[in-house]
């Protein structure tokens, strides 16, 4: 990513962030003397306000940087091995998933899928010796998390509306 | 209250074997979150802080105390034997560790390596002792202004040092602070940042976005990356260094260990500035200055008796102030306040026995890493190995069960994913979880106060520069972030002189 890039990205989030505080809380109740903190708005509004400011900074010392010199222009080198990005979307979609199924399965089954079928996908190994040697260590995970929040802990369980766990 | 009378206030608590037990198995879960790369002493106490829950909060404390020290000592180990610092206060442990690994000489390393975590851990207690209550006398003076100043200082250092600009760490603390914001309003009741969620209505959960900003990312970027590890191969030899060798390098271990205390009661700095501060110094003040980086141990005895005595260090600002001095001791405090208690000065006259429990529990957990440690160094190294695809799952089931656990709700999943997602690409764009993360915990002290000035004062913003204690906090603010812009400044117009 070139910092130019970046500079325009980091000044969008900032832009995003304080237009989205000033826009909720434009429906805030205004209280006498607001403007010395009793009003609800005022901090959110202040942070926000100092939000956008350094957005536009941001974004002024990248477009600075970058007219300065484009030999420099990078912004983050990262010379290691890069795997797809597809493997973190896949892990955030299968935890999507988990907690979707979860009022379903309950924790003890939608657990044992998640952390199998997360061990399978970030393996990359589809063959039957690998899926079943992640199954049977997910099986021990999960017997684990059991044992020391519901067992040692106390702590109930998400239990399931289709079976008996 | 005297000193000696606050030391030993604390004392029956470890008369009590469940005590003593959690606080083995805590430093041993230390030593395997600091061992491993990828995992880090933070991801570990975050991790384990819901299983608090269920203890009362001495036992609750003492656990979480011995993950804290048992991490930063272990991540010297994968940093001497695999090159990959196992926590980022091992860092300067590697550049003579892991080359006196290569030549055969792992054990030593490990030996110097423990032993000097012990030294160094043993006189940064030593000195919070009797540096934590002197400051927290002062720290009775503060009011409104000042506890501002102090919280804004929390979060202009951390952004200073966090990887990256100054600006994205800046840009970090304010996320932080908003996300404290959303909710009711302190002083008027009114949600706030709510979008009509009534679940957002009481607010974010510590847990969760903790867990999901130091957990979550991490283990979603762990996946993006693959990081080949080279483990040492050959058996780990004789570990215990001779006594004469320690004599030898008792000034290092002092000298490093009296830096890594000061470094690490600046909120925010932690061991892995204390640790390449005190391995800088040492390199410069040594005989020896140009064979540091080629495995000489005085290498690896400054940065970590540096790294272990930052610990005490960061423990001055939490217990004196409220003020996180590191990311871990941020957790330490959410744990205080999740059992009714408000980290601070009045902690040291209301609660001396959890104080007591604090310094006691620092130094019983030093000496079992220090025995763990020379114990089981060959069974760590085994550890290394553990597959990323078993561990990755199993932290992120982890992570889920411990912020469904606070309140067993499933929101407050789903606030873990966000925050985990969020920061994961905050981070592509340089924003880094720790000042959110400063800025989350430091919030409601910063709003409440800063707020309260001004209520104070009739809306006049001159009283945050009229008290002296406030201005100077407010000009070591502007230093911090704008010092070496000025300095730099300063430079070039000499040059062109």
């Amino acid at each position: 990513m070139t910092r130019l890039q970046d500079g325009i990205l980091t000044a969008g989030l900032c832009l995003f962030i304080g237009l989205l505080i000033f826009w909720d809380t434009s429906s805030y109740p205004v209280v006498q003397g607001q403007g010395f903190g009793q009003g609800p708005a005022f901090y959110p509004r202040f942070l926000g306000s100092i939000l956008l400011a350094f957005g536009i900074l941001s974004f002024l010392l990248a477009l600075f940087a970058a007219k300065k010199s484009t030999a420099k222009n990078v912004s983050s080198e990262d010379t290691r091995e890069k795997r797809h990005i597809l493997l973190p979307a896949g892990i955030v979609i299968l935890t999507l998933l988990f907690i979707v199924c979860l009022p379903w399965l309950g924790f003890l089954v939608d657990g044992y899928l998640l952390v199998t079928l997360s061990s399978i996908f970030i393996r990359g190994n589809y063959g039957i010796p690998a899926i079943f040697t992640s199954a049977a260590v997910g099986l021990i995970i999960i017997f684990l998390i059991w044992l020391i929040f519901s067992f040692f802990i106390g702590v109930d369980l998400p239990s399931s509306q289709l079976f008996l766990v | 209250m005297e000193t000696l009378d606050l030391i030993t206030a604390g004392l029956p608590n470890f008369a009590n074997f469940a005590n003593i037990l959690f606080l083995l198995g805590g430093t041993v879960l230390g030593i395997f979150f600091g061992a491993i790369p990828g995992l880090t002493a933070t991801m570990g106490m975050a991790i384990f802080l819901p299983m608090t829950f269920g203890m009362n909060d001495i036992t609750g404390i003492i656990f979480l105390i011995g993950i804290y020290v048992g991490s930063c000592y272990s991540g010297s180990l994968s940093a001497i034997l695999v090159n990959i610092p196992g926590t980022p206060s091992a860092i300067a442990t590697g550049f003579d560790g892991h080359t006196m690994a290569k030549k055969g000489e792992a054990g030593r390393a490990i030996g110097y390596s423990t032993i000097s975590s012990a030294i160094g851990g043993l006189i940064g207690t030593l000195i919070l002792i009797f540096a934590a209550p002197v400051l927290a006398t002062v720290a009775l003076e503060f009011s409104a202004q000042e506890y501002t100043g102090v919280a804004l200082l929390g979060i202009s250092i951390v952004s200073y040092i966090t990887f990256g600009s100054t600006i994205k760490g800046l840009i970090g603390g304010l996320i932080g602070l908003l996300l404290a914001t959303i909710g009711q309003d302190v002083i008027s009741g009114y949600p706030r940042l709510v979008f009509g969620s009534q679940s957002l209505e009481s607010g974010l959960e510590m847990i969760p976005v903790m867990v999901g900003f130091f957990g979550v990312t991490e283990v979603l970027g762990k996946l993006e990356i693959e990081t080949p590890m080279h483990v040492v191969k050959g058996k780990i030899k004789k570990v215990l260094p001779r006594l004469s060798e320690l004599a030898r390098f008792s000034p290092i271990m002092l000298l490093s260990s009296i830096i890594g205390v000061f470094i690490g009661a600046v909120p925010a700095a932690g061991g892995a500035i204390a640790s390449m501060g005190a391995y800088g110094i040492q390199k410069r003040l040594s005989k020896r200055s140009k064979e540091f980086g080629t495995g000489i141990p005085e290498g690896v005895v400054a940065a970590e008796s540096a790294n272990n005595a930052a610990v005490g260090g960061a423990f001055v600002p939490m217990l004196s102030l409220g003020i996180p001095g590191d990311p871990q001791t941020a957790i330490l405090i959410g744990a205080l306040m999740i059992n009714g208690l408000a980290p601070g000065p009045l902690l040291f006259s209301t609660r001396p026995d959890l104080i007591s429990t604090i310094y006691l529990g620092n130094i019983f957990a030093i000496i079992a890493f220090l025995v763990i440690g020379l114990l089981c160094a060959r069974f760590f190294a085994k550890l290394l190995q553990i597959p990323s695809h078993y561990l990755l799952p199993a932290i992120l089931i982890f992570c889920i069960i411990g912020s469904y656990a606070i309140r067993y709700s499933v929101f407050d999943i789903w606030v873990l994913l966000a925050c985990g997602t969020g920061g994961y690409f905050l981070q592509k764009i340089g924003i880094m979880p720790a000042p959110i993360i400063l800025g989350f915990v430091l919030g409601p002290i910063l709003e409440d106060n800063f707020r309260r000035a001004l209520i104070m004062s009739g809306g006049d913003w001159t009283t945050f520069f009229t008290r002296p204690l406030s201005l100077s906090l407010l000009l070591i603010n502007f230093l911090v972030l704008f010092g070496p812009i000025l300095l730099g400044l300063l430079r070039k117009i000499r040059q062109q002189r």
